[in-house]
Order: structure tokens, then sequence, then C-alpha cells
């Protein structure tokens, strides 16, 4: 019953590890998932969004981020974002598709720069 | 004598006041219409009258860019009729050059005083066609020392803009100027560098999208580089013609566009770029009507802080069928022609063609004010 409840200690204590590694956002798909909200919101022009996802450097240019895409009707297409290794920057493929009087434009994604501030990861603008 | 020799001074000084444009044969045509006289060269001016079609008239003078023209019929040596028409109206054969018609200088383009609205009457109250500013000489010389090339130029802005039928038919060997041949000149100077698009005129594009990375073309545009900066640093143009205000109308505020305007005349002038912008036509029966005013007000002001020229394509849209605009009381109407074809009046109906002759008559004053001969 000892060794068991050892054992069971154990194994509690690997799956709070494991958990609180994942938990963390410093977890690489996190901050993909990111910038994918971020472009969600960025074609829906959802402000509040686009702050708690802006960088502190970025935070000037928040009312471009809310309106650029405001006189088009925009979806994503295809869009997957991951973190590049050994960086801190989000690759994208796919692309912001608006639509505009029947026509549509596409806007292929990049490269994308990430900082981690209050434990979180924030969007930082294209990666130059 | 002394009497003769006052009357020889009195000829020889009105010889020399004389316009050096004065036609040595005044032309003569007939309006093909029945068209409006007014007492100046806009509809905000007192009607006189109406000209009735193929009845003589001589065309003594013009307004800026002869869109206008002041017209005089006499009948057994007799004036009876006096006063403005639409030049559109008349008969253009080869003999109506409007380069040849002197120029009405003191004469303003709108009668304000007509127009019952402040601010519809302070819109009125700017000219057609801007007076070029010393500073924007110093803009030019700035930016030829940066590398800019003297015979490019640019536009930026958004589906308007974008139209390949908007400046880009200067581009085009083919054209019919009609009584705007003094144009010919610019149009050859600066026709070649606007065949391709620009980057930073792009359907739906917004004053915000155009300083947005996400906005620029990523096979031509650096990294994290606006479509701004990006068209500056490809062409390198001397001159951009910039229009915002159709799209952003109608989700911004009248202090966010003059913000925004205001950093994109600043970026332009810090690249060496002479910005040239101009007010957008608004239909009054559209929902944004009374903003768009106050955005085009906005537009004023900001021409006037920083000396750059502004062209009132509001004002000068008014006289044309909607207001020059498309069924959908935004876009401006194109022609379906690509070249330049102003033998048949077309300024007077299609509110691109319109926005061509406004934005190629300010080249033409740009480049005489900057000293550029054109080698023949």
């Amino acid at each position: 019953m000892k060794r068991f409840c050892i054992g069971l200690c154990l194994v509690f204590g690997l799956m709070l590890t494991a958990c609180g590694g994942g938990s963390a956002t410093t977890n690489n798909d996190d901050a993909g998932k990111v910038v994918v909200q971020y472009l969600q919101a960025k074609i829906d022009s959802k402000r509040d969004t686009l702050q708690s996802l802006l960088c502190a450097s970025q935070e000037t240019n928040l009312d471009r981020e809310a309106q650029s895409f405001s006189g088009v009707k925009a979806h994503l297409d295809n869009v997957t974002c991951q973190k590049d290794a050994n960086a801190n920057t989000v690759t994208c493929s796919g692309a912001i598709v608006a639509e505009y009087n029947g026509e549509n434009t596409n806007f292929p994604l990049t490269k994308y720069n990430m900082v981690q501030e209050d434990g979180q990861w924030k969007w930082c603008g294209e990666a130059g | 004598m002394k009497s003769l020799i006052s009357y020889a001074v009195i000829i020889v000084a009105s010889l020399a006041l004389r316009p050096l444009t004065a036609p040595t044969v005044i032309p003569q045509t007939t309006a093909y219409e029945a068209t409006v006289i007014y007492a100046g060269p806009s509809d905000s001016f007192q009607q006189l009258g109406k000209l009735n079609p193929g009845l003589p008239i001589n065309v003594i003078e013009r307004n800026h860019t002869g869109m206008w023209v002041h017209i005089v019929r006499k009948a057994d040596d007799q004036v009876t009729q006096d006063g403005w028409v639409i030049s559109a109206f008349l008969n253009r054969d080869d003999t109506l050059q409007f380069g040849d018609v002197p120029i009405n200088t003191t004469i303003a383009d709108a009668d304000p005083t007509t127009v019952n609205s402040k601010s519809l009457a302070s819109l009125y109250a700017v000219p057609v066609i801007p007076t070029i500013s010393e500073a924007m000489v110093d803009v030019y010389k700035h930016g030829q020392e940066s590398g800019n090339m003297s015979n490019a130029i640019t536009k930026v802005g958004d589906s308007l803009s974008e139209n390949v039928q908007y400046l880009m038919p200067m581009s085009n060997p083919e054209r019919k100027l009609g009584p705007y041949s003094y144009l010919t000149d610019t149009v050859d100077y600066y026709g070649g560098s606007v065949a391709n698009e620009s980057v930073a005129a792009r359907l739906g594009m917004s004053t915000y999208g155009v300083v947005d990375p996400f906005w620029a073309d990523k096979a031509k545009c650096q990294a994290a580089e606006t479509p701004l900066d990006c068209e500056y640093r490809i062409k390198k143009p001397s001159i951009a013609f910039i229009m915002f205000g159709p799209n952003d109308v109608r989700s911004m505020t009248d202090d966010k566009y003059a913000g925004q305007m205001r950093q994109i005349i600043e970026d332009t002038l810090a690249h060496g770029t002479i910005p040239v912008i101009s007010t957008f036509s608004a239909h009054p029966e559209e929902e944004f009507f009374w903003q768009s005013v106050n955005f085009n007000l906005q537009l004023v002001a900001l021409a006037q802080e920083y000396q750059i020229p502004l062209i009132n394509l509001w004002a000068a849209a008014r006289v044309l069928p909607e207001y020059g605009l498309d069924r959908d009381k935004v876009h401006l109407k194109v022609s379906g022609f690509a070249y330049l074809k102003y033998d048949t009046g077309h300024e007077a109906f299609y509110g691109v063609v319109l926005h061509n002759l406004l934005s190629i008559c300010t080249l033409d004053d740009i480049r005489h004010k900057l000293g550029i001969e054109v080698q023949k």
C-alpha cells in the first residue's frame, strides 16, 4: 500500500510538472495561437482583443491595427502559424483575403516578432 | 505735340500690357446643345440665360484649366450674350485651343455667397487648381539630392486612385487632347512613369492601410515596410497624387482622418516628394455626405498648413451629372477609354476624366514652377 501511494504520488507529481510546463505561456504552440487570434481580431477590427495581444512597444499603432481592414470584408484563408525554433518569431502560411466591391485581394502572411510580457506571448510587428 | 507724345506713350504702354497669350484671332465656335450661361466659371454663379446650339460665339477667356470659358455672342455688332459656359458643350474643332485663349486670373472658381451652408461655402471658396508654393520647390530640390526621379510621379489612395483609368492613360501614346493640347509636354514628360501600378494605391485601402505593412505587396516590398514607404523606395517619385476619404469616411472621425493624412503628408515630404492632395466628390443623397464635407475641410486646412498643392475635385465635380460619381455614389464614373480623350468633352460627364484633367493641369503648373523644360 505504501509503495502504491509513493508510486501514485510520483505519477501525480510528473503529471503536475508536465501540466505546469504546458500551461506556461512560453509554450511554442501558444505563440502561434496568439498570432492567429491577433489576425482574426485585426480583420474583425476588435480593438480590445488587439490591445490585449499587442506588445507594449506597438501600442502606439493600436488605431492602425484596429482600423486598417475596417473598410473591407476579410477572412483568414488556410492560416497556420508556428513559432520558429530558437527565435522569438512566428511564421505563418496562408493569407488574409479581403473582399471589396465584389473583388478579392490576397494579403499573404509572413513572419512576426513575438515578445513575452506579463507571462504571455504578444504580437510585436512584422519581423524585419 | 505734348499730347501726341502722351498718346504714343499710352499706345506703347497698352501694347506692352497685352497678355503674351492673347490670340491674334479670337476663337469662334458654336454650342452643340443648349447650355446655361453663368456669371462666372461655376454653377454657383448666377444664371444669366441659355446659349442655344448653332449660334456663333467668340471664346474670349478661360478659367485655369479651360473647363469653363467666357463667351460673347454678338448680333448686328451688339453684344447679346456674355457669360461663362462649360466648354464641353461647345463644338471642338482644331481651331479651339485653350493654349491660345487668355486665362482670367481675377475671377474666382466659385461664388460661395450663393451657397446657404457655411461648410459648403468654405469648400466652394477653395480654388480648383492650386497655386504652387515656393516651399514645394525646396521639397523637390531635397528630393533630387536624395535621388528622386524628376519625371516620376505616382498615386496613393484607395480604389478611386487604384483605378487603371486614373493617371495611367498618360502612359498610352494614343491620345486625343483636343483643345487641351497645351498639356502635351507635361503628359510626355511624366507619362511613362505611370505605366505600372502603384503599391500604395489598392482596393479598399484607407489612410491606416497605407501605413500598415500588412497592406504591402510582399512580392515588391521589404519586410515590415509600409506600402507608402515601399512605393517611394521603388519609384522615387518627385510628385505623389494622394486621395483618401471615401473609405475612411465610413469609420473615422474628423480628427483621426486629419491625423492620418498628416502622417502621410509628412512621410511624403520626408522623402522629398511633393504631395498633391485632393478633395473627393460626395453625393448629397449619400449617408456620409456631411462627414465627407468635414473631411474635405480638414484637407484644406492641412494644405494651407504645409503649403502643399490641393486639387479641389469636390468643387469642380459639382457641375457633373451625379457629381461625377458612378451608380454606387462612391466611385468616380469612368469613360471606358484607356487613353486620354478630351476631344469630345468627357471631362464634364465622367468623374475620372475630370480627375485626370485637374491632376495633369496641376502637374503642368508644378513643372513650370520647377522650371523643367521638356526636350523635344
